[in-house]
């Protein structure tokens, strides 16, 4: 290699691209698994370790890259996030500063108002817009409101810090930039999990400590988050399962039902890939972050599938909204009317739309009918009722993702029809085979989720014991993957109707 | 193993970007078993743009008048895909964005037969009929349904047109609903490999009802194999049945067909004997529904049933998934031409070419040769129509975890358009009129879609604009000033023999 040739200018580095890089485009958010991403976190680790020592100095960088970051992905709405900052730091400290029990219950109304306000403003406004005109005939306009990333997720935070301040289960912070911190922390910030306070803000005044064994877990969090997210769920969602959904009817029976396994799949590595890169990368700068996603669909019934998914979420609805509304103390029917009310609101919370309150209302029905059933039948726990525990709950599961994914009920139900009207078995071997790529990938993905949570903690001894360069392999080794991956040809359209 | 110090996760990262750094060192265009690996470019979002990658995507195909200057080429007439105040056509800058071009060819005399018929349409009110060739790019009738409105609004015409007893795409078509019993014995041009023992129709396929064996006169069995039309809302020319004709093939001439018209029951008889005959039903009063019952004693091909108004524009629309165009050479010539003399077409649309491209492929003279004894037999078949051929539209493939124009793409369209300059047929670059070079890309990912994320097919929106597109340029035709006048339209043919026995 000759060196004199590495010149910026030889490299063809272009200042203005590379100045554009830190400008927010609505169509490219930093998202982890791009290659500035990576660069621009080396860069970030530099004056991170450089400013180990510094308490204060360490938690204004971090809080400072945060705000960056989700600059990069909102633009001008990072002022949403100091704005909410502020505000709740405020009324927690003056709930906690607070002697009289109606102005405590004062000031968290007002913090829920604040805080559910501006999600349902940014969020639901035009879903209850169109509701409205639904319902009354008459026609309103619809605003241009955009969507801030993650909204729903730092709300969710910031109300659980005022929620705990207001039970008395954590101390109110003296200090904003510690606030700070917690709020826009950015592993989590744009797509979870959702952190709670308690979990979160007694690690903010400690020194951070990695350890070998945690070297090890965050590489292996991180390579088989990259793997999930920008391997599997992104190759078959754009060869596959998009197309599907995207017109059901041009497809057979089979390959919606396909696609339904597929999307599966899908959600299933592109939110647990992404919770366990931010875990990763949270872990990596010395904080832990409690685990989102347990295999869920190793899960034998549908209490326990909730409690293996999105956990942050199923834990934090817990908390927060079943228990506050009764949960189990109020008898049986209350608590069936709890637990679809949670779930009902809780389908909601994913996005403005009647086809996520159905998934909600499914859920929350078969927990109920679950809950049930455990009560009435107590069925033993035996090989037989465990198999097929597990096949009924992950075909429920599946079939509520139709409703998640489809984006209205007419395609929903063209994926149903389809499914139960022209199924057409005799085209699955034509399909594996069109398709081999894609449902190579899916048979790998729906593996390596059956692996058995020992081998993964063995694997992550291994891996601590590792040194760095070893490690560094095993992501250069991956990432590798996801470029090859990115770079693929798009699998052609293909039908097999005949 | 010390685990008392803090590890520095600093390295683990440099090392991880270091070796990427050396990836990239990598030879291009390396392959190991096969795979072609693709090259790790970490500094892609900051580095210029390779001018090696972007040569490799040639402009579109050059947009020049073809036809020679004294069609009046020379002089463009209306050139409604141009921007205001447009020159004459010049080939697009390499690696600008593509404006939206005039007329690729200048189509005179390409259109000549059609824009007379269109005239005559106007001035008189006799039918203009056009055959849109597809594939799935036209299924569920899009785009050839909002070309067929916008031509109907503006001549005149009601009805679907031709419609084939049994289509994949028959659940979503909203231009007319139809169900069909699942008894009927299909063959067709793209699956079968070999002809089967009817012939083919014009939408290459051909559709046998189930023999009644324990056939009674007085009435007929109701286990028959039957298809049920439905008219579509979605356009207002399409709402009612006006008259209805029934094509078929040869066959016993006691074979019946139970009609049932929005509840009225009429028994016909099949008496056609010829290759292709002829049924026409007429509704006392428009229809909404129309039942079409068969009972035939022995083999008897059934092709489909033809919408229509006895004047203004007839469209029909021939989608055959997964048809590169060149099965249309299946279809025998003869019963091409006999449906030419029963349908008297004015317009012939090819629009092909999604499912012959192919990524990396840089000859296409095997589709060229092929396409050539396409539209030689259409000419042949169909002597009183203009063909045109409507080029492929963009297709994206990933480079670079990008979605950009297919390199094939370009290649395709040159093929096509050559295709055309050599028969003397019309030619449109939809791929031009999209936008061109990465225009699938923006269709896909503007608000609303108009474009499916397969980045090839287009969903309704983009069937709208698409025959917009169309629309515009066939007016572009039409406004012509030196395009040939109403009156030189040749006067219409007697009305076929067999027609008159059939009925």
């Amino acid at each position: 290699m000759d060196f004199r040739n590495l010149r910026p200018d030889n490299l063809g580095l272009d200042v203005n691209r590379l100045v554009d890089q830190f400008r927010y485009h609505p169509k490219s958010p930093l998202i982890f698994n791009t290659g500035f991403f990576l660069l621009l976190f080396l860069a970030f680790l530099g004056g991170y370790q450089l400013l180990r020592d510094r308490h204060r100095a360490r938690l204004l960088y971090v809080t400072a890259f945060s705000l960056f970051f989700y600059y990069k992905s909102s633009g001008i709405y990072f002022l949403l996030l100091v704005f909410s900052t502020i505000v709740e730091y405020n009324f927690a400290r003056w709930i906690a500063d607070s002697g009289s029990p109606g102005r405590r219950k004062l000031l968290l109304t007002l913090s829920l108002l604040v805080n559910l306000g501006m999600l349902f403003y940014f969020k639901y406004t035009n879903f209850f817009l169109s509701g409205y005109q639904a319902l009354t005939g008459q026609p309103v306009p619809v605003l241009h409101v955009l969507l801030p990333v993650g909204i729903s997720f730092y709300t969710f935070q910031t109300l659980s810090y005022t929620i705990d301040v207001y039970r008395g289960q954590i101390k109110a912070l003296r200090n904003i930039w510690d606030f700070a911190f917690f709020v826009t922390f950015f592993p989590q910030l744009v797509a979870g999990p959702i952190v709670r306070a308690s979990d979160f803000i007694p690690q903010i005044a400690k020194k951070p400590f990695i350890s070998r064994e945690d070297m090890g877990r965050a590489v292996l969090l991180i390579a088989a988050g990259l793997f999930k997210k920008a391997v599997i769920s992104d190759y078959i969602s754009l060869n596959y399962v998009e197309r599907i959904f995207g017109n059901p009817t041009l497809f057979s029976g089979i390959e919606n039902l396909l696609g339904v396994y597929g999307y599966a799949l899908q959600i299933y590595c592109d939110f647990s890939g992404y919770s366990d890169i931010a875990i990763g990368i949270a872990l990596l700068l010395g904080y832990r972050l409690p685990p989102n996603f347990l295999s869920p669909y190793q899960s034998t019934s549908i209490t326990e599938f909730w409690r293996r998914w999105h956990i942050s979420l199923s834990s934090w609805l817990r908390d927060y909204l079943y228990i506050p509304l009764g949960g189990n103390r109020k008898g049986m029917v209350r608590q069936y009317v709890n637990l679809f009310l949670t779930m009902l609101l809780g389908g909601l919370w994913h996005g403005a739309s009647l086809t996520f309150v159905a998934w909600g209302a499914l859920h929350g029905a078969a927990l109920a009918a679950d809950k049930l059933f455990q009560k009435v039948f107590r069925p033993g726990d035996n090989w037989l009722t465990k198999l097929l525990g597990w096949f009924i709950t992950f075909h429920f599961a599946c079939f509520c993702w139709i409703f998640f994914r489809a984006g209205s009920f007419e395609v929903a139900l063209q994926v149903i029809h389809q499914i139960t009207h022209s199924l057409r078995p005799d085209l699955l071997g034509q399909v594996l085979g069109a398709f081999r790529p894609v449902f190579a990938l899916v048979a790998l993905g729906y593996l390596l989720h059956f692996i058995p949570d020992g081998l993964t903690l063995r694997l992550e001894t291994a891996l601590a014991r590792r040194s760095v360069v070893e490690q560094a392999l095993l992501l250069t080794v991956v990432i590798w993957l996801v470029i090859q991956i990115k770079s693929a040809e798009i699998q052609p359209f293909i039908y097999f109707q005949f | 193993m010390n685990s008392l110090r803090s590890q520095n996760p600093f390295w683990l990262v440099l090392l991880t970007v270091g070796f990427l750094g050396l990836l990239s060192f990598l030879k291009p265009g390396l392959e190991v078993g096969g795979v072609k690996l693709r090259p790790v470019r970490l500094l892609a979002d900051v580095l210029r743009p390779n001018p090696g990658a972007v040569a490799a995507l040639a402009p579109p195909p050059p947009n020049g008048p073809v036809a020679p200057a004294t069609t009046g080429a020379a002089a463009p007439g209306p050139a409604p895909l141009a921007a205001p105040g447009a020159a004459a056509p010049t080939a697009p800058a390499p690696g600008a964005p593509a404006a939206p071009q005039p007329p690729a060819l200048a189509n005179l005399p390409g259109l000549d037969q059609f824009v007379a018929a269109l005239r005559q349409t106007k001035a008189t009110g006799r039918k203009t009929r056009i055959a849109y060739f597809g594939d799935s790019m036209i299924e569920g009738d899009l785009l050839t349904g909002d070309l067929r409105n916008l031509l109907q609004t503006q001549f005149g015409g009601s009805g679907v047109g031709f419609v084939p007893i049994n289509s994949v795409s028959a659940d979503f078509r909203e231009t007319i609903h139809q169900t069909f019993s699942p008894d009927w014995y299909e063959s067709n041009m793209v699956s079968d490999r070999r002809p089967g023992t009817s012939p083919l129709g014009i939408a290459g396929q051909v559709f046998l009802p189930r023999i009644v064996s324990n056939y009674d006169s007085t009435h007929i069995v109701s286990d028959t194999s039957w298809v049920e039309f439905r008219a579509g809302q979605r356009f207002a020319p399409l709402r009612r049945f006006a008259q209805a004709r029934l094509f078929y093939g040869p066959g016993s001439a006691r074979d019946q067909v139970l009609v049932t018209t929005d509840g009225r029951r009429v028994l016909h008889a099949l008496p056609g004997t010829a290759a292709l005959n002829e049924l026409v039903l007429t509704p006392a009063r428009p229809a909404r529904q129309m039942r079409l019952a068969f009972a035939p004693r022995g083999p008897r091909p059934v092709y489909g049933v033809s919408f229509e108004s006895p004047q203004g524009v007839t469209l029909d629309n021939f989608s055959f998934r997964g048809n590169g165009g060149m099965s249309l050479n299946r279809i025998p010539f003869e019963q091409l031409a006999a449906f030419g003399k029963a349908l008297d077409y004015r317009l012939i649309i090819l629009h092909y070419g999604v499912n012959v491209a192919e990524t990396g492929l840089t000859d296409y003279r095997f589709y060229e040769q092929a396409m050539t004894r396409v539209v030689d037999r259409m000419q042949r078949a169909f002597p009183r129509a203009s063909i045109l051929i409507v080029g492929m539209s963009d297709k994206s493939a990933r480079i670079d975890g990008e979605f950009v124009t297919d390199p094939t793409v370009p290649v395709l369209l040159a093929a096509q358009q050559r295709l055309a300059r050599r028969n003397h047929v019309a030619f449109w670059n939809l791929f031009a009129a999209m936008g061109g070079q990465n225009s699938m890309t923006s269709w896909v990912e503007q608000s609303p879609p108009l474009a499916r994320n397969d980045y090839t097919h287009i969903n309704s929106l983009g069937g709208q604009r698409m025959a917009r597109l169309l629309y515009t340029y066939l007016m572009g035709e039409y406004a012509h000033p030196s395009a040939a006048p109403a009156a030189s339209n040749p006067a219409p043919r007697a009305d076929s023999t067999f027609r008159a026995e059939a009925r």
